[in-house]
């Protein structure tokens, strides 16, 4: 198999290999006479029980292993059986982190019936879903609140774009019911840019093909945006073939597209993700205030090799490509506040 | 205690859910960007770049096919440096006759031609039979012809080249559409498709009509009605079904050539399907299996003018069958990031039934293996290495190798050089065909040929070059081709030259082709497009049973151009040269000749529907020069198109 090698910069850490025993000893009589003030403890509750959730949990797992020397203790619960989390313990934990969109739903309902609800971190969630969710909470509670997306920044997407495609211009976007509250975003970000983009309307998935018509008459490029009704399994097929046989590369928003035949996929992985909400999650169990919600600082930019060389395309390798988008990310992160409906919030870890 | 449970959650999810969110379905969530799709670009079917080609390749796509004025599939090739495109109008009626670098006769030439990858060269003597095409221009996405042999990779036939048809999916262009040609010579086109899918289902319906009358002053008006279904179904995110079926009706009229061969009309009749289930786990690494059956016949039942010396006035049967079977399978698959590779296999049966012919003749059947590796030596240096095994029923087994390195010296300039083998299997009727030539019940036929296959070896160095900001592709090809044991079917001729032959077929004559040719594809804006194309064959021959040394032209030469202005109007312009030659099996010679062909259309939008109508007219001059034969005299031809798109 010949899959492009991962640029996955989510460095294993390295787990302490041996213990002090007396440490071990003063741990276990500490855990043993319930020393609540010192061991933290935080719930997971994960959307269903898929492979991608587990990937975000079991990476929190281990970025949480050395936060107080080692007494984190991490409980994980789906969100379906959410009801069996006595209100006490609920109200007990000291983070509550919701990985996916139902698990984070079913935090907000279960909060709302609660006094003083636990800080809670949202996880692999898109920023318009979360965006959705947070105006139902007071001003006390968005203090409490946060997230990280899932989604790239715009800013980063249409980076991605000017450096993998410098002759490219022309950005075909094709926007369904969702994906429309970013156009204000995308025609902000890509005029500093020099890309002109086409935008094509759909409001149900049959539209699809007549809009993809629409925009490749006057693009050189597809930008793929996730939406439930314009980027589904039913539309994608359509989409990469017709823009392929029209010779227009398309980019994508996941490693599924990129393996169905994206030219190029920007996005993080679970494990990524799992490793910022560590950090995140640490930060926050060091008492320090919750940070605003941000997008992914940790990402992945692959290119589809034999798409590239079938279009007659020289990109440059995946690892220039990353590069030239960190340090963007970075630059960006020295200037906060620039931008913070893009999500370019300085975020991390101190 | 469950049950309150389950029913606190149900009220939670509904308290969410009535919160002003659009139900669960329809919102955005985390699955949008961990959701797997099926593999769309598959190993099978991702065009390689005109760099990384081992031939040279010309891809004629749909604005092309469109800007070119072109209103049968055969014109198209016109645009193809090294192509020849002329008309016979005897036999099967009108017929057009495409080859590349000559050797060809009326119904038979050298080229491998595939639809959706099946073979529709026919059975009988290999030729194509461009007018019976299930579909019309509109269905077409592309055309990639390869200028040059690959039987390692375009398999059987693949002899001198290779012109592969890729119809659209029935994913693209949903909906329904209508397009009619009115014109002079009684042009009366009409097709309507409509394509719509469910899930994972998607399929596409065209039926349709054509009709013309041919030349001037010649008795060969045809007809045809045509219809195909499609259905391309999406059963996992690796398993994908292609299923066609299609079929043409039609007649022709047949000019008179002699007592025995009168003028009269002639039926023609194709049907096919075609199952194929692609397996692709990515762009690389996947598998097919095919299976094609291909059916063609010519009824063609008439009296002679005059009745045999002492005989009865008899009806001949100058009518033909040609079934084919055809299974095939492929893989492909990579080894690290620099060595791709593709490997399969295929079996095929040949039926053919020529009344005409004296005895009964047996089938053909042809296997064949096949592998090619494509190596990435370094970034700028690829090799190509393939090879074919064959092994037929009719000539055995032999070995078609080819070697090529691509060189790229620069990020956008490749030299290559190509060496190949290649073989064409005889047809049944060469091999086996024992022709009753001269009246009726005195045929002369000899014993069944005994033939080798047609052999060539390639040698080609190309330049390719891109200028990406230009949008503009050069490729250069010089060749040198070496083609062997030509098989000529002298059992059909009277003349001196075949009468010292016994036999009805012969490995008869060599041929050595050189030549140098080129295109360039400029597309300074997405309104403008420039395609032009040279060629100069030079045939050495000793021309020992057929003529062989003069059966292409020397040059040619083409031009077309093409503009879009104010966004609804589409204006375009071919001009198209060539010198004399004479087609092989024939004694008269088809003059030099330019002709300029133009077309001019206009776009309608209305809110629900795409109008377009187009005016073309070919030869646009009034320039009489002949196709083939003396009395099939060019004229101007113009007709009207109305074609409407009803979106949904």
């Amino acid at each position: 198999m010949s899959a492009p090698s991962r640029l996955d910069n989510s460095a294993g850490r390295a787990v302490p290999a041996r213990r002090c025993r007396l440490l071990l000893v003063l741990a276990a009589i500490a855990i043993l006479i319930g020393s609540a003030s010192a061991a933290a403890q935080v719930l997971v509750v994960l959307s269903d029980g898929a492979g991608g959730y587990d990937a975000v949990a079991d990476e929190l797992r281990a970025g949480l292993k050395p936060v107080r020397e080692g007494r984190v203790r991490v409980d994980s619960v789906d969100a379906a059986h959410l009801a069996s989390v006595s209100d006490p313990t609920f109200d007990a934990y000291e983070l509550v982190v919701p990985v996916g969109l139902a698990a984070a739903q079913a935090i907000m309902t279960r909060e709302a019936s609660s006094t003083m609800p636990p800080p809670t971190l949202c996880l692999l969630i898109p920023r318009q879903s979360f965006e959705r969710l947070a105006p139902a909470v007071t001003n006390d509670r968005a203090r409490r609140l946060s997230a990280l997306f899932i989604d790239q920044p715009i800013s980063r997407q249409l980076d991605l774009v000017r450096i993998a495609l410098p002759e490219r211009h022309r950005v075909g976007v094709i926007l369904g019911p969702s994906s429309r509250e970013l156009e204000g975003a995308l025609r902000s970000q890509a005029s500093s840019r020099d890309l002109s983009l086409d935008f094509a309307r759909v409001d149900a998935s049959s539209g699809v093909y007549a809009a993809l018509q629409s925009v490749m008459a006057a693009s050189d490029l597809l930008l793929l945006l996730p939406d439930p009704v314009a980027t589904t399994a039913d539309t994608v097929y359509g989409l990469l073939l017709t823009s392929y046989r029209a010779q227009i590369p398309v980019v994508g928003y996941s490693e599924g597209l990129l393996n169905a035949g994206a030219l190029l996929s920007l996005y993080s992985t679970a494990r990524q993700q799992g490793r910022q909400g560590a950090e995140i999650a640490a930060s926050i169990l060091a008492r320090e205030p919750l940070p605003a919600p941000q997008h992914p600082k940790y990402f992945t930019v692959r290119v589809n090799a034999s798409v590239a060389r079938s279009l007659g395309l020289h990109l440059p390798p995946e690892a220039a490509l990353y590069s030239a988008l960190e340090s963007k990310t970075e630059s960006v992160e020295t200037k906060p506040g620039r931008d913070s409906k893009d999500g370019a919030t300085p975020g991390g870890p101190p | 205690m469950v049950r309150a449970r389950i029913a606190w959650i149900a009220c939670a999810l509904g308290c969410a859910a009535g919160s002003g969110a659009p139900s669960l379905a329809q919102e955005l969530s985390e699955r949008e960007f961990v959701a797997e799709f099926p593999t769309v670009l598959s190993a099978s079917g991702l065009r390689q770049d005109a760099r990384e080609t081992p031939q040279a390749i010309t891809v004629i796509d749909q604005a092309m096919i469109k800007a070119s004025g072109a209103r049968e599939f055969a014109e198209l090739f016109r645009l193809v440096p090294g192509f020849t495109v002329s008309y016979v109008t005897y036999v099967k009626g009108l017929q057009p006759i495409v080859s590349y670098h000559g050797l060809g006769r009326e119904f038979f030439s050298r080229l491998q031609v595939l639809i959706d990858g099946r073979s529709i060269n026919n059975g009988t003597l290999g030729g194509v039979d461009w007018s019976d095409f299930p579909f019309a221009l509109e269905d077409i996405d592309h055309i990639e012809v390869i200028r040059g042999p690959s039987n390692a990779t375009h398999g059987i036939g693949a002899f001198l080249a290779t012109i592969n048809f890729i119809t659209k999916h029935a994913l693209q262009e949903r909906g329904a559409e209508a397009s009619v040609n009115v014109g002079n010579d009684a042009i009366r086109d009409g097709s309507a498709r409509f394509g719509d899918g469910f899930g994972q289902f998607d399929y596409r319906l065209v039926a349709g009509h054509r009709a013309d009358d041919g030349f001037e002053n010649v008795a060969d008006s045809r007809t045809r009605n045509y219809a195909t279904a499609r259905a391309d179904w999406q059963i996992s995110s690796v398993d994908n079904l292609l299923l066609q079926l299609g079929g043409t009706d039609g007649k022709n009229d047949v000019s008179f050539r002699g007592v025995n061969d009168p003028e009269r009309t002639v039926g023609l009749n194709t049907a096919y399907a075609q199952a194929k289930w692609n397996r692709s786990f990515d762009a690389d690494n996947g598998w097919y299996v095919q299976l094609y059956y291909y059916h063609f016949r010519l009824t063609d039942l008439f009296l002679p003018l005059l009745s045999p010396p002492g005989g009865e006035l008899a009806l001949i049967d100058g009518g033909s069958t040609a079934r084919r079977t055809d299974l095939e399978f492929q893989q492909n698959f990579s080894t690290g990031p620099n060595l791709r590779w593709a490997w399969g296999a295929s079996v095929r049966e040949d039926l053919t039934e020529v009344p005409l012919l004296a005895g009964s003749i047996s089938p053909l059947y042809v296997e064949r293996l096949f592998g090619h590796l494509e190596w990435r030596a370094t970034d700028s240096l690829l090799a190509n290495i393939g090879a074919m095994v064959e092994n037929n029923s009719l000539s055995g087994t032999d070995v078609a190798p080819q070697l090529a390195l691509n060189y790229s010296f620069t990020a956008n300039q490749t030299i290559r050089f190509n060496l190949s083998r290649a073989l064409r299997t005889p047809t049944v009727i060469e091999n086996q065909g024992k022709f009753a030539v001269g009246p009726p019940g005195t045929p002369r036929y000899g014993p069944a040929g005994d033939l080798l296959p047609e052999t060539i070896v390639s040698r080609e160095i190309s330049y390719v070059a891109q200028w990406p900001e230009q949008h503009a592709t050069l490729d250069l090809k010089l060749f040198d081709d070496d083609v062997n044991d030509l098989i000529d079917l002298i059992g059909v001729r009277n003349d001196s030259a075949a009468q010292a032959f016994p036999k009805n077929a012969v490995n008869g004559d060599a041929a050595r082709e050189r030549g140098i040719e080129g295109q360039y594809v400029w597309r300074p804006s997405p309104d403008t497009m420039l395609l032009a194309s040279a060629a100069y064959l030079h045939i050495l021959s000793a021309d020992l049973l057929d003529n062989y040394s003069t059966s292409a032209p020397r040059t040619s030469a083409h031009l077309l151009v093409s503009h879009r202005f104010a966004d609804t109007w589409d204006a375009s312009i071919n001009v198209q040269q060539q010198s004399g030659f004479r087609a092989a099996g024939y004694s008269e010679s088809q003059r030099a000749f330019c002709r300029v062909d133009a077309r001019i259309a206009r776009q309608f939008q209305f809110t629900n529907a795409e109008t377009e109508i187009a005016l073309t007219a070919q030869n646009l001059f009034d320039n009489h020069y002949t196709e083939y034969r003396h009395d099939n005299v060019a004229e101007r031809v113009v007709w009207l198109t109305v074609g409407v798109r009803l979106q949904r």
